[in-house]
Formats: structure tokens, C-alpha cells, sequence
């Protein structure tokens, strides 16, 4: 069943330190519109050097409802505009991903509306048709920090895997990097901000899995081998700080053309004459990678897709998107709906 | 005045609608876990069975802890995502004076409500025959447990699956027994409670919805020099 009108869906997001709602509303012909994008970024775990799942969930059940609030308000709707009401259902933090979920059960049920549970990965491989009109099929990289993979999209619901990480996610190698060397957290932009003025070729670091069959990703030995550049310092002032991260950042980069452009090898013919490559996720803000991917497009003869860096990172907007494609196809999930803290994307198959 | 009462607090799920005319309609099932799914189903249940659309609600009356933190959280988010909806008032009661509201106290007793919170602690609150607190909610060591000077003598009717801990720990200083009330919440309760705080203090405002009651820290320790090596 096909849904042939406009539909305003209202997304919540709170599977990791994010706390969001956003409101898209999804033409009939397919395209779409950010009504809203509320979004607080949790702080309190800057300290800890991580997300602490706890501290996550507390903020997210004292914020989540002023940000409904704000969303509608700024999208100057009432609830009962709304078409239906679509939240991250996994994979996350689980404690997290039940504010979010039972928000909007609550939500639903108040107006018997369509609860659309959304896969939070889902939501980043489909924002590129929110914000850039990508039609199927897309090559997508997903870089965030729970997840590095490349994927065929070939509809809503239709993933094909070519590869993933076998370890740390790459926004996770960011993470651990700028922890080690104090850059603060968030690591990613720490990282990219010390980056820029270091001497990416001054450490020799390792590129795993080079020569290795297929579009896998690991960014662990890569990980121990900053640590051991940095212990095997005597001194460490703030340039070798630069180097670290630049030699660190340029390594990732490395890797991330290769096994993509493999990826782009290995779909082929699937992507069709003029293939497409969608980078979503968090990573996806690093402008120095953006432009290796972008390098690497050029040289394949490939279109690079990024949507804007804060429909990268999470947000409401992804997962308001993603409930609205899935509810064109007449897709919805019943109120007894259960939040998963793992839920790969390939288990997702649009029945 | 139709209220919904919501419970996911403890190992229990609840969902209990208080109507107008003093019709009760109730759910409720043990569990540890499942709250996420069974509560929405719970509540839909309660409103058809007695014929009435969510929009006919005027308050919501939910346990806001001590608890689980995750449960605590499951049917406090469900709560205010519907009375956000409706712009209905969200009533936030303890978890433990929902315990208490079925006790039968004697005159004299103390009502002692509690929830084993492990690591040899419960979460603890005292309550007169009449349900005033006498006490306010505390996370309470078992080990050297008294109670303040003046309730040191009172003897105790005990409620909550900290009972059999609470009488250990206190039956050499206090006469007590159990309650015979059911030892996890029920959102019945919390409704009745409701309709009896509105009757005393009219309804809640709008806008401010209530915020859980944990009690206990999150468990997170913060690394040294923030995990830096160098």
C-alpha cells in the first residue's frame, strides 16, 4: 500500500547523548521538508571522557517533552496536524531508547495516531533523501560513533551489507584518540581541530586490513598504535599533538577511500550508470575525510552525497524522515513494541 | 473527573482507570521486564473497557520512583508523552506511598513502605494510618538501621518487597508485621491517591510535568585527568 498524499511526522531521537525532536513533513511525490529540528546535545558527559548511558537516559525524560513542545511550536502545528509520530527504536542505549519510544507510545495513543518505530541507522541512510533528493539505489558509508559500514540501499527497508567494522566503530577510534592525548570530547572535531595544523606523515601508522578481501573495517590496531606513538614520546607538547592526530586522521582517511572505493567495485553494475555515494553519520562532519571521499568520487566517477553536518549527526529530522518514508508505504508498528539495543540494519526487510 | 493510573516503577506493570462515578477499571501483571511493551496495550485496555477515548482523561497519576531506573522511566515517559498530547496535568507519586495506599495500618502503626534496592540497601518511606508521610523517601543502609527519635518506639506494618529486610534489620527494636497488602505498586492505587490529592489540592498545574525519583547516583566514575595518557 502506497500512500499517495503529504504526510507530517513528528521524530524523536534519544539512543545516545542527543536528545531531539524534529518535524518533516513528506510529499506525495516523495520529496520533503524540515518543519522543525529541536536538538540538545547532552554535556554532562564531557567529563567522563564518553557517553554514560545513566546520566544519558535522566536527561533525555527531563528534556524530550519541552522539545516536542519547541518542534511543534516551531513548525507552528498542533498534534493533531501530525500524521504520525515516529521514534528511534533501537540500536542504542537502551535505557536512552525507551524515553523516546514510551514518549511517543504516549504520544500515539493520545490521538491514535500511527507509532512508527524507527531504526536509528535507518534514519542516517535515508537522509539523504530528505536533504539531497538521492533516489535509489545509493552506496552509502555510515560513519558514526557506534558504527562504521557500507551498504547498497536499494528502497526503504532494503539493505545489502558489503562490509563493516569487525571492531571499533570510527567515530569510536576518534573518541579513544582524543581521550588519550586530552583533546576533550566529543573526539571527532577535537581531533580535526588539532589535525589541521599537524604533519600527517610525521607518525607511521598502520592501515589494518589492507590487502584483505572485501570492505571490512578495523580501526583497533590502529587505535593501540597512537597510544604506543604517545608513550613512546619523551615529551609531548602541543605540536606533537598536531602530528598525532593529523598522521591518526590521515590513516583513517586512508582507509576509508580504499574500502569504499572497493564497495563502489563490488556493487557495480547495481548502482547503475551514474552510481551514487551517501556519507552519513557523525564522521561524515569531518571535512578532511569529506574531502578524500570527494577524491575518491571524482576519480571513480561517482556522485557524492553528504547531507549538512547536523543532519549527520543525530537528530530528530532523520528519524521524523524515515517514519514518514515508512509510513508513504503504509508501514506502522502496534503500541506493544519493543525497543532493541541491537537491531542490524539487514534485519529490516519492508514486508 | 476520569483519572489514568500508570505503574512500571517496580517488577510490576499497572495500568488502572478511576472514573467519575467511582468505576474502577484495572491491569495488572508481574514482570521484570516488558513494561516498554505491556503498559501502552495495559492502558488501551482499561479505556475500552470502560468506553472512553483518551481525550475524556483529566489527569494522569504516575509513579515517579524509587524503582528500577529503567522501569521508573517507562511509564514516566508514557505518562507525559500523553499528557503533553492531551494537555492533560501529570500527577507524579512515589512509588512507595503507592505501596502504602492499601496497607491497613492500627492506630499507633507506622506504615513502612520499601523496595529491596540490593547492595544491601531499600528504599524506605514512613507513613501514618491516614497516608501522611512520617517520613520523606530515602535510600536507607540495612545494617545499624534505626528510625528518627520520635517513631523509634512505634510499632511497624510493613509493605513492599523490603519487608522480609526492613523486619531483620528492625525486629529487635520494633514490634511489627506485614501488611498484608500486595508487596509491588498497583496504578489502582496511584489513581485513588490522585482523586484524593486533587480533592485536597485541585489538580496539578499544566506544563510542569513531574520528574523521576531515583534516589541513587548513576553509577559513573570519572576517569582520572580525563583519561588522558600524556
Amino acid at each position: 500500500m502506497t500512500l499517495s498524499r503529504d504526510m507530517i511526522v513528528l521524530g524523536l531521537e534519544t539512543s545516545c547523548d542527543e536528545t531531539a525532536a524534529a518535524i518533516v513533513r513528506r510529499r506525495a511525490d516523495g520529496t520533503g521538508e524540515l518543519l522543525a529540528n529541536q536538538i540538545l546535545s547532552q554535556m554532562d558527559h564531557a567529563a567522563y571522557g564518553g557517553v554514560v548511558p545513566e546520566l544519558a537516559a535522566r536527561a533525555h525524560v527531563t528534556h524530550l517533552d519541552a522539545l516536542i513542545t519547541a518542534a511543534l511550536s516551531e513548525a507552528k502545528l498542533d498534534f493533531t496536524d501530525l500524521d504520525g509520530i515516529a521514534a528511534t527504536a533501537g540500536p542504542g542505549l537502551i535505557g536512552g531508547v525507551l524515553v523516546g519510544l514510551m514518549t511517543a507510545k504516549g504520544l500515539a495513543f493520545a490521538h491514535g495516531l500511527p507509532l512508527i518505530g524507527v531504526n536509528h541507522l535507518e534514519g542516517h541512510a535515508l537522509t539523504a533523501r530528505l536533504t539531497d533528493e538521492a533516489p535509489f539505489p545509493y552506496l552509502l558509508l555510515l560513519v558514526s560513533g557506534g558504527h562504521c559500514q557500507l551498504l547498497i540501499v536499494e528502497g526503504v527497508g532494503r539493505y545489502e551489507r558489503l562490509g563493516a567494522t569487525i571492531d571499533d566503530a570510527v567515530g569510536e577510534a576518534f573518541d579513544k584518540t582524543a581521550k588519550m592525548m586530552g583533546l576533550g570530547y566529543p573526539g571527532g572535531p577535537a581531533v580535526e581541530k588539532a589535525a589541521a595544523s599537524g604533519n600527517a606523515d610525521r607518525f607511521a601508522l598502520p592501515r589494518p586490513l589492507t590487502g584483505r578481501e572485501g570492505c571490512d573495517f578495523s580501526f583497533s590496531g590502529l587505535k593501540t598504535a597512537v597510544r604506543k606513538a604517545l608513550l613512546d614520546l619523551e615529551e609531548v607538547g602541543p605540536q606533537d599533538k598536531a602530528d598525532l592526530a593529523a598522521s591518526f586522521q590521515k590513516a583513517v582517511g586512508d582507509i576509508l577511500a580504499r574500502q569504499t572505493g572497493k564497495a563502489l567495485e563490488m556493487a557495480g553494475a547495481r548502482l547503475g550508470p551514474a552510481p551514487r555515494l551517501v556519507v552519513a553519520g557523525g564522521v561524515a562532519a569531518n571535512r578532511y575525510l569529506r574531502t578524500r571521499l570527494e577524491a575518491l568520487c571524482q576519480e571513480r566517477g561517482a556522485q557524492l552525497i553528504v547531507p549538512p553536518p547536523k543532519l549527520c549527526t543525530d537528530n530528530g529530522a532523520m528519524i521524523a524522515w524515515a517514519g514518514a518514508e515508512r509510513l508513504a508505504l503504509g508501514l506502522s508498528d502496534p503500541l506493544d513494541l519493543a525497543a532493541r539495543a541491537r537491531w542490524p540494519l539487514t534485519d529490516l526487510a519492508a514486508s | 473527573m476520569n483519572i489514568l493510573g500508570l505503574d512500571t516503577a517496580q517488577p510490576a506493570c499497572s495500568a488502572a482507570l478511576l472514573m467519575e462515578g467511582g468505576a474502577l477499571f484495572a491491569r495488572f501483571e508481574e514482570m521484570t521486564k516488558g513494561h516498554a511493551e505491556a503498559l501502552a496495550p495495559m492502558a488501551g485496555a482499561v479505556l475500552e473497557e470502560a468506553g472512553i477515548a483518551p481525550a475524556d482523561l483529566d489527569l494522569i497519576a504516575v509513579t515517579i520512583g524509587p524503582g528500577t531506573f529503567t522501569g521508573t522511566r517507562v511509564a514516566l515517559s508514557f505518562a507525559r508523552g500523553l499528557g503533553a498530547a492531551l494537555r492533560l496535568p501529570v500527577l507524579g507519586l512515589t512509588s512507595l506511598e503507592v505501596l502504602a495506599e492499601p496497607a491497613l495500618a492500627r492506630e499507633g502503626e507506622l506504615i513502612a513502605a520499601s523496595f529491596d534496592a540490593r547492595r544491601g540497601e531499600i528504599y524506605l518511606q514512613l507513613f501514618e494510618p491516614d497516608l501522611t508521610p512520617a517520613s520523606a523517601p530515602a535510600l536507607a543502609k540495612l545494617e545499624g538501621l534505626t528510625l528518627p527519635g520520635d517513631l523509634s518506639a512505634r510499632p511497624l506494618c510493613l509493605v513492599g518487597t523490603g519487608s522480609a529486610l526492613l523486619a531483620e534489620a528492625l525486629e529487635d527494636i520494633h514490634a511489627l508485621r506485614a501488611s498484608g497488602a500486595p508487596s509491588l505498586p498497583q496504578a489502582a492505587a496511584a489513581a485513588r491517591l490522585a482523586k484524593a490529592h486533587v480533592a485536597r489540592a485541585g489538580l496539578p498545574a499544566l506544563g510542569a510535568p513531574p520528574e523521576p525519583l531515583y534516589l541513587r547516583e548513576a553509577d559513573a566514575k570519572l576517569p582520572k585527568a580525563g583519561g588522558a595518557l600524556r
